[in-house]
């Protein structure tokens, strides 16, 4: 239907229109602001209404907010538990605002870090979005998460990794220089699911308190129907279906990279040489090669290569600590094939 | 014809791709007239077959769509961002139209 309004094409960020909106008055005014909420409603976010209000709320302290979507894909959806609420009986609200602490607590005490955006950003997910949807994903703003149709997948809130792996898409998103993150496809997009697997994995086991060489550095162990698998990536051995599912087809070092592939399959590569330096370095994961890996994210560039990924870890090996970790981080990623040449 | 949307990403990727499938011979009439209205309008001779956002964020689903009519097979891959309203609005329409497989 032509509503003889002009159309604004959604390539214009968000923020530009809201801008220019407010420059205009009259219809003019109207239609930029309804274009804002159908991009808005297409990527599945809260109304532009909304997102104002949430802006408005200063930074300070571990913030959570859990919202139940109710199966439908608007979002937020429906406010069930604030930042010291008691739990409620939904047991995937429970497990949202339990494993977004947890993250939050490990992004704080071992990295420094306060929230998402390192100032305090307050921490929103919905749970229960959409019907039978197989998935979690970060919008831009807040986590999401599924129920898994009960044939392929459970829920995705049962996992930690995967809570920790959709918050740190919005670290990567904040870290990297430039405000683009990874740019989501080839090998940066690869290195920005790696990075979310990494930490994913690695807030698991300071959870759990288990050294790298006790972990099962499995991703999203669990989620799976057990007649489908056991998990859906292994970053101590990539592809390796005996130990993650009938179709994972994860590379573990450059032999197998597919230079059309999707970035959930490349990401092995990466993910293989954070478990080889973690492995070679020894004690836990988060001591020493987890703040490696933290450190390089903001020595990337958005478009950053496996190459620019390697060079940054080893650089930052050096930064952090000292030539012993350098060595151990260079190893790692020549054990994936990845050839670089170290910086400086 | 036969319509097949495939939409991957998040954190399962391909793994947890969300696929809808619509026979339009099996359709109500009305609702295949609509529907064939929307594939005209949204999908018309020369346009590219991949319509992708310059710098794709994580939010950003990859869509696979495959329209088969008799021997003719056409395939697109796109981001919603950088689709034009009208193919945005046929995504809604299979959405709507299919029962998932």
């Amino acid at each position: 239907m032509d509503t003889g309004r002009p159309h604004v094409c959604f390539i214009i960020p968000p923020k530009l229109l809201r801008r220019l909106s407010e420059r205009l008055t009259g219809a003019e005014r109207e239609a930029l602001l309804d274009t804002l909420e159908q991009s808005a409603h297409f990527r599945g976010q809260r109304s532009v209404t909304g997102i104002a209000a949430i802006a408005a709320v200063a930074a300070g302290e571990k913030r959570r907010t859990i919202f139940d979507a109710q199966h439908a894909k608007t979002l937020p959806g429906k406010l069930v538990r604030g930042e010291g609420d008691p739990p409620t009986p939904d047991q995937a609200v429970n497990e949202a605002y339990d494993s977004s602490g947890v993250t939050y607590d490990f992004y704080k005490a071992v990295l420094d870090r306060n929230s998402i955006d390192g100032r305090g950003m307050r921490i929103d997910s919905s749970v229960h979005y959409d019907r039978n949807f197989n998935n979690a994903f970060w919008n831009g703003r807040q986590m999401v998460y599924g129920d898994g149709d009960g044939k392929f997948f459970t829920g995705f809130t049962a996992a930690i990794d995967v809570v920790a792996h959709e918050l740190t898409h919005g670290v990567t998103q904040y870290t990297v220089p430039g405000g683009d993150g990874l740019i989501y496809e080839g090998q940066s997009g690869a290195l920005n699911e790696s990075f979310s697997d990494v930490f994913g994995s690695v807030v698991k086991q300071w959870k759990n308190k288990q050294a790298a060489a006790d972990a099962d550095w499995l991703i999203g162990a669990g989620i799976l129907m057990p007649s489908v698998g056991k998990a859906l990536r292994s970053m101590k051995s990539p592809g390796d279906q005996s130990v993650t599912w009938q179709g994972d087809d994860q590379p573990g070092d450059m032999s197998g990279y597919q230079p059309d592939g999707d970035v959930h399959t490349n990401s092995g590569i990466p993910n293989h040489a954070f478990y080889y330096a973690a492995a070679g370095l020894g004690g836990n994961s988060w001591e020493k090669a987890g703040p490696i890996w933290y450190r390089a994210l903001s020595l990337l560039k958005s478009n950053a290569s496996f190459a620019d990924a390697a060079r940054a870890t080893v650089l930052a090996a050096g930064m952090l600590f000292g030539d012993t970790e350098k060595a151990a981080v260079t190893d790692a990623w020549k054990n994936v094939k990845v050839t670089f040449k170290a910086a400086g | 014809m036969k319509i097949t949307l495939r939409t991957v990403g998040g954190f399962t990727g391909p793994a947890g791709a969300q696929t809808h499938v619509v026979d339009v011979d099996e359709l109500p009439p009305a609702d295949a007239e609509r529907l064939l209205g929307h594939v005209t309008s949204a999908v018309p001779e020369g346009l590219p077959r991949k319509l992708m956002k310059a710098a794709p964020q994580p939010w950003d689903f990859v869509r696979h769509l495959k329209i088969e009519d008799g021997e003719t097979v056409r395939e697109f891959q796109f981001h919603d961002e950088a689709a034009s309203v009208s193919l945005r609005q046929l995504v809604q329409e299979i959405e709507e139209l299919s029962g998932r497989t």
